[in-house]
């Protein structure tokens, strides 16, 4: 199990360290301070857009594109939010707009989309059991509504404040509030029964 | 046993950052806030590990400088100009003339009574034939009123999808007098249609994918 940390401390620390990202803009110099940006943010965007897509390939989808968007609005960026929260904001809204084309399409045409690909890893043994978690996790967030799920993922899988979060789905910390204790007793209820269903076989 | 009460009530006061006095002196709440705090504690293992493509920055660079690509300059758009006539010259003498390409045929709906072709848009009647001539990348898909009634996919021959020269022809009775929706696609998806128009033609659109569409009413 991951250890818990205080919420903020992720965000604290990397808002200390955009510095460089700061300096970079302040020079006009957008290429640098993306080429920094994707290399800072990269992975957690992409880890993020996993845990709302529960695709790889879609995930893929969405980190490329925040980044294109990122290097279009950079010149614009008013510097009040933290650079993570802003990226954050933008991976939201392209995650959304993902999993709504992505629904539409499987609504629309009775088939399912192609499946998608499990990260095909060679896992130790010690490794099993987290990253069958992980996947029953990543499986049952899928099935939660894409605000709740945004919510749940903001908070307790960017590690997010309840303020953070709000500021990046722009919506009331009361509510995200509300949208994650809802959550949870889903998404446990889903984890126990696919463990139950697992440990069975 | 589970604390129904934690997972209504408590989980509340809990995302609140606020007590939960009941919880003191309940043993399941307590052991159901454990089961929580496991549970938001295995949250962030979801994609631990995972990295994606590891060529990934380079295709943003190469999606960026594409979108901001400098426009040519005039000398270049001459150059470009004068380029592309002599290309449509040198196609419509060598090709024009000869075999259309299977993938460059342009798809044609018409209606056919007894041996006499119309185009369509013309006053077709029950018992008229619909012919749909398309090239081998397109798939067809003919909706009665608002219902698929037949579908056709690019390179799999049927009954009523024969393959020609060029690509497919698609022919079939005109039944009923309502109108009758053609839709050629091209590059079509690897799904099947839904069978409702308004659906499918919708998410035709969400997935930007490029169709020609006809109608024909028919009396």
């Amino acid at each position: 199990m991951a250890m818990w940390k205080p919420p903020g401390d992720a965000a604290e620390q990397t808002a200390h360290d955009d510095g460089d990202i700061r300096a970079a803009l302040r020079a006009d110099d957008v290429r640098r301070a993306l080429t920094l940006m994707m290399k800072r943010y990269g992975d957690e965007v992409y880890r993020f857009a996993y845990a709302m897509t529960h695709s790889v390939h879609l995930a893929e989808e969405v980190r490329q594109q925040v980044f294109v968007d990122v290097f279009r609005d950079l010149p614009t960026f008013a510097g009040r939010a933290s650079l993570r929260a802003w990226v954050l904001g933008i991976m939201r809204h392209r995650c959304l707009d993902v999993t709504k084309r992505h629904r539409r399409w499987t609504n629309r045409f009775k088939n399912e989309p192609p499946a998608d690909e499990e990260p095909d890893e060679h896992e130790p043994e010690r490794e099993l059991d987290r990253s069958r978690l992980a996947k029953i996790l990543a499986a049952c967030l899928a099935k939660l509504a894409p605000a709740a799920r945004a919510a749940v993922v903001l908070r307790y899988h960017q590690d997010l404040s309840y303020d953070e979060a709000s500021a990046v789905a722009g919506d009331q910390a009361g509510t995200l509030q509300q949208r994650v204790a809802r959550a949870l007793p889903a998404l446990r209820r889903c984890v126990s029964a696919r463990m139950d269903a697992g440990a069975g076989r | 046993m589970t604390c129904e009460r934690y997972w209504r009530d408590g989980i509340v006061l809990v995302e609140r950052g606020l007590d939960d006095p009941h919880r003191d002196g309940c043993e399941d709440c307590r052991r159901a806030h454990v089961s929580r705090q496991e549970l938001i504690e295995a949250l962030p293992l979801i994609g631990a590990g995972l990295t994606g493509d590891p060529d990934w920055q380079a295709k943003v660079w190469q999606r960026i400088d594409g979108e901001h690509a400098p426009a040519p300059s005039r000398w270049r758009w001459q150059l470009a100009g004068a380029l592309a006539a002599a290309c449509a010259v040198v196609l419509w003498i060598g090709v024009g003339r000869g075999r259309v390409p299977p993938s460059d045929v342009r798809p044609r709906t018409e209606v056919i009574p007894g041996d006499v072709a119309m185009r369509s848009g013309s006053n077709a009647v029950v018992g008229d034939r619909l012919r749909v001539t398309v090239g081998e990348v397109h798939d067809v898909w003919i909706y009665r009123g608002d219902q698929l009634v037949l579908q056709c996919r690019a390179r799999r021959p049927s009954a009523a999808c024969k393959p020609d020269a060029h690509g497919m022809i698609v022919e079939m009775v005109l039944s009923t007098p309502v109108t009758y929706h053609v839709f050629s696609i091209e590059a079509p998806p690897a799904t099947l249609p839904g069978g409702k128009l308004d659906e499918d033609r919708a998410a035709l659109e969400s997935a930007s994918i490029h169709y020609r569409y006809e109608n024909v009413p028919v009396r």
